[in-house]
């Protein structure tokens, strides 16, 4: 990946960089910011800066096609499967067994399970797309840069890169907009939810880590820094991770296609359901049927399912044989009427 | 004749499950975990929750109904991306998990699971995805 930037610069990307470049040069001249030296003046909610690099960042990214990747530990108990459009923005994701979501073509968000009927329909909001951020991380910092509402601190690195600080409700891109109050109000509420969460980005635009909090006390917010490598199957100018940074255990990628052409269908969200249903039927989390005396003998193995099972309500046997004898009855009487 | 007695067979059949579902509404099943912790340290990123099994009198989110048909891995997660929601509220959080836990005050959590081991096995309940204590 690291070749890959100045090979873009041959290319007619050329434009696009310089003018950015030249943006940002401005930016920092304008703010008399020494590299690495933070002042109040940098810090910007919806000045050149941030949206210089922000188009500097998505200038390279292909401006369409499609890629879809696959991540996986222990024998794929645990399965992530993620697509993002280029042309459209439009993207999914499937988690393990049941979790799915993504944005349609037409801008549709949506969410669901499985082994629901039917996945919700939901308005979509900024930040949605929050899910994409461990596997496409450079989504997740323009997405930021982008979102004038956020506070934002820029400085330029020794090396040419860049370190940015966001200030984010719950150090995070999800959107606030539908969480319960409860949820707010163990953050510090609508103005204390805000955490900083710390980018640091390569010279060649790739995310090197993110540094963010993971828990909501202030004074034991647990930091965690994820850092991001680059997959040799990223397309040029586009960083996919090789690992993704889990936290119960780092997933690897195991399949990662980028089709040029773009496939617009496969974002559909009768198309996603389809494809979790198959991962959920592929799946080995679900066991083989076993035996009652099997379950039984686990010595770890809780309390029977507290009521127990419906089956064993005499009442309901009662109803089910009553509703057994009307139809025999039923039957009875047809057949007499037929005889007769 | 042979339509009439068809049609009485059809009433009273229908007559019958109507009765069977008034009086005997299905029950949702919840999964219940231990782990959760309690007070600040309820439903905290990068702690392991354990299955324990199902539950149809403690809600934690939403579930599904009986019977049950299948055993599956009882296992232990870490979890992330957490959020605490309404026990009662159907609108569940966004591509979120039911994590089977609750804090006693209608308070439940939702998140990221990832698998860490195994610890045995349960029952788990394969009907309809439910997110009431009772299914009318």
């Amino acid at each position: 990946m690291m070749c890959v930037r100045p090979c873009l610069l041959m290319t007619g990307h050329l434009c696009i960089n310089a003018l950015a470049l030249l943006l940002l040069s401005f930016g920092f001249a304008h703010a008399s910011v020494l590299p690495s030296q933070p002042t109040a003046q940098d810090s910007h909610h919806g000045g050149p800066d941030r949206i210089a690099l922000s188009q500097l960042i998505r200038s390279d990214w292909p401006q369409s096609g499609s890629i879809f990747v696959r991540y996986a530990t222990n024998a794929t108990r645990n399965h992530l499967e993620i697509g993002y459009d280029f042309g459209t923005g439009a993207w999914f994701r499937i988690w393990n067994r049941d979790t799915l979501g993504g944005q349609e073509p037409n801008g549709t968000h949506y969410s669901g399970t499985s082994i629901s009927p039917s996945s919700k329909a939901r308005e979509p909001s900024i930040g949605s797309d929050w899910w994409l951020d461990d596997v496409f991380p450079e989504i997740a910092l323009a997405s930021v840069l982008d979102d004038t509402r956020r506070d934002v601190h820029i400085e330029y690195m020794d090396d040419g890169g860049w370190r940015i600080i966001a200030s984010l409700p719950r150090g995070s891109r999800e959107p606030v907009e539908t969480m319960s109050d409860h949820e707010i109000g163990r953050w510090g509420g609508p103005e204390g939810m805000f955490r900083d969460v710390i980018y640091i980005v390569r010279p060649d635009h790739t995310i090197e880590s993110v540094t963010a909090p993971t828990r909501p006390t202030t004074s034991d917010p647990r930091v965690m820094t994820e850092v991001f490598d680059v997959a040799a199957c990223s397309p040029p100018g586009f960083q996919v991770v090789e690992t993704y940074p889990s936290a119960g255990a780092p997933m690897s990628l195991i399949d990662c296609k980028f089709i040029e052409t773009g496939v617009r269908e496969s974002f559909l969200r009768d198309r996603v359901m389809e494809r979790a249903v198959t991962r959920r039927m592929e799946t080995p989390t679900i066991s083989p049927v076993i035996s009652a005396e099997q379950a039984n003998a686990d010595p770890d193995r809780p309390a029977p399912v507290e009521g127990g099972s419906q089956s064993n309500n005499p009442g309901r046997w009662a109803f089910v044989g009553a509703g057994v004898v009307l139809v025999l009855l039923g039957i009875g009487a047809w057949w007499k009427a037929r005889q007769a | 004749m042979a339509y009439r007695a068809l049609g009485t067979i059809a009433s009273i059949g229908l007559c019958s499950l109507t009765m069977f579902a008034l009086a005997f509404p299905l029950d949702c099943y919840f999964l219940q975990s231990s782990g959760c912790g309690s007070g600040a340290s309820f439903c905290i990123d990068d702690t392991e929750v354990c299955d324990i099994g199902y539950s149809k009198t403690v809600d934690t989110g939403c579930g599904r109904t009986g019977p049950f048909l299948s055993s599956v891995h009882r296992s232990c997660y870490t979890i992330t991306d957490t959020v605490t929601h309404p026990c009662d509220d159907d609108d569940e959080p966004s591509q979120k998990e039911v994590i089977g836990c609750h804090d006693g005050n209608g308070v439940c959590c939702y998140g990221t699971k990832t698998w860490t081991r195994d610890i045995g096995y349960m029952s788990e309940p394969s009907g309809a995805y439910c997110c009431d204590i009772t299914v009318q």
